[in-house]
């Protein structure tokens, strides 16, 4: 049996998630959610990010977290399941106020006038200000790389995923940059 | 005149049924003794415009010395530790061509260790021989020194062995030929009588080699990865071993040696991310014990406060959700590519200043 591919982890800030209003469009028979389309063309349906604990409340089925990084907010569920008994134990023993970083499956819900994004947690951890910096700069650097060459798709609009490439952008990176643009122009 | 079926830098194992027109480069017979007493059979280097290929021969005619120009029929190509090798066995014909001479290609495509993948065969590169030791061989009752370590240059490093050519810590060479291999799913280089090494001065330094998880496409030596461990294996944890045979134990007692004491060894394996791509990681107790705050001395069966369950705890809270600096190897194995941590830290100010150098280095 072939090893299933592990699904990509994207280090994004709260507020690019937060602004995404694009879900692709899924074949009926795939399973999982729907990717959900970035400002910076990032498909992501799961994500690693790194802040504080900022609110945390129990609602009997479900733990509802908060948690900020600064640019805006990651709004967490934590289902009380079979599935989720690791993560809802650890989430449960941490403190508001603490530096966290987390890694989970992206749950979008689309309404008319909204895209709502959750956070399912697969692993949550305590983590210290080193860590949360690490990611910080990561993060940020992701995302730089991407707005410029966001830009310099702008301002020469014939550019290629190759010319991309042979500027120093990865596959990935050059899928996201011109999925960008596109998905901008949906929007419009 | 010859009719060449194939040229040696086309060959691609696996194949049957090949015929090569070359200059036989070195040619060493060799005794193997098993069950059924001594086997005689011969391995050395052949050679064309195109490139070399080495070759095992169970048999071979005799007569036929290196500088000879043959014309191998039926020979088979399979991968041998990474590289491909022409086989000889009884239904090959090896035809001399007295009259015959081919210029061999002697020139090797000079490379950075980090540019060096599964499949190259000869290459030529300027590295630092970083670490040396060496060892005393008996191959075919003569005595021969081999002496092995590390190489490494501005992009990686990688092990080495040299068969009889001296190689001292802190050389800086210059090696043309050296061959590449793959062993236990590492990548390393073998200098031995056919190669060139020059002592030289290297216009590069030697520093560290960040690298992005999502650039590492091949097995490579010697990399460090600034990122977090984000699931920790199930089966990490305490390791019982046998202080004998170095087994490792189900049991707290060794069913071969049951009167041997026991020796504790630790071992991890998880997954790191650092945003651009995550890796499996593994690690053995040089690595983890710095990590975990346990001085070796104090890892014993003696020391009570050591059990499985606070081993798994300390990995837990050590590894799990940290940010880690990896120094390691990358090797292949069966699940892919994984990273051997040799070296692991938690990340701290200093390593973030470096991290932030590395990353500024993009955009200037």
């Amino acid at each position: 049996m072939m090893p299933r591919r592990r699904e990509f982890a994207h280090w994004v800030f709260s507020r690019e998630l937060r602004d995404s209003r694009v879900l692709e469009e899924k074949d009926p028979e795939e399973k999982g959610k729907p990717y959900v389309i970035s400002p910076l063309g990032t498909r992501i349906r799961r994500v690693i990010f790194s802040g504080t604990l900022t609110q945390k409340s129990d609602e009997g089925t479900m733990i509802k977290a908060t948690v900020t990084d600064n640019t805006s907010n990651f709004y967490l569920s934590v289902f009380s399941n079979e599935f989720n008994q690791a993560v809802h134990a650890d989430i449960e023993s941490i403190e508001t106020g603490s530096t966290v970083i987390v890694m989970g499956r992206v749950n979008p819900f689309k309404t008319e006038e909204k895209l709502y994004i959750n956070i399912n947690p697969e692993m949550i951890a305590r983590t210290d200000d080193a860590t949360n910096q690490l990611w910080k700069m990561r993060a940020r650097h992701i995302a730089l790389r991407k707005t410029i060459g966001i830009k310099l798709v702008r301002s020469n609009p014939g550019i290629s995923k190759e010319d991309l490439v042979s500027k120093g952008y990865t596959d990935e990176e050059a899928n996201c940059i011109l999925r960008s643009v596109t998905a901008i122009l949906i929007i419009i | 005149m010859i009719q060449q079926k194939a040229n040696i830098y086309e060959l691609k194992a696996p194949s049957e049924n090949v015929t090569v027109v070359a200059k036989i480069l070195s040619l060493n017979p060799r005794v193997i003794k098993n069950d059924r007493g001594e086997t005689l059979y011969y391995y050395g280097l052949i050679g064309d415009s195109t490139g070399s290929i080495p070759f095992t021969a169970w048999s071979f005619p005799s007569g036929i010395k290196v500088g000879d120009v043959v014309e191998i029929r039926r020979g088979s190509l399979k991968d041998y530790k990474g590289s491909t090798r022409l086989y000889l066995d009884s239904r090959s014909e090896v035809i001399l061509h007295p009259e015959e001479s081919i210029e061999v290609k002697a020139s090797y495509r000079l490379v950075k260790i980090g540019e060096i993948k599964p499949g190259m065969r000869y290459i030529s590169l300027k590295a630092v021989a970083t670490s040396v030791s060496s060892r005393d061989l008996s191959r075919d009752d003569q005595k021969i020194t081999m002496f092995y370590g590390r190489l490494e240059d501005d992009t990686g490093s990688i092990r080495f062995t040299s068969f009889g050519v001296p190689i001292e810590q802190g050389d800086q060479l210059f090696i043309e030929g050296a061959s590449v291999r793959e062993f236990r799913g590492s990548l390393q280089v073998s200098i031995n009588d056919r190669a060139k090494v020059a002592r030289t001065t290297l216009d590069f330094e030697i520093g560290s080699h960040i690298k992005n998880i999502g650039e590492i496409t091949a097995p490579v030596g010697g990399v460090e990865l600034f990122a977090v461990a984000v699931s920790l294996g199930e089966k990490s944890g305490l390791v019982y071993r046998c202080s004998q045979c170095r087994n490792r134990l189900d049991e707290i007692r060794c069913p071969d040696h049951p009167d041997a004491p026991i020796l504790y060894d630790i071992f991890a394996y998880f997954t790191v991310d650092d945003g651009t791509g995550s890796i499996l990681c593994t690690a053995g107790s040089g690595a983890l014990l710095k990590l975990i705050g346990i001085k070796s001395d104090e890892f014993t069966p003696s020391n009570r406060s050591i059990s499985k369950r606070s081993v798994i705890e300390m990995l837990q809270k050590n590894i799990l959700g940290n940010g880690l600096v990896i120094t390691g190897d990358v090797v292949s194995g069966t699940g892919g590519l994984s990273v051997r941590g040799r070296d692991i830290s938690h990340i701290d100010a200093s390593n973030l200043s470096r991290l932030s150098s590395f990353l500024e280095a993009d955009f200037t």
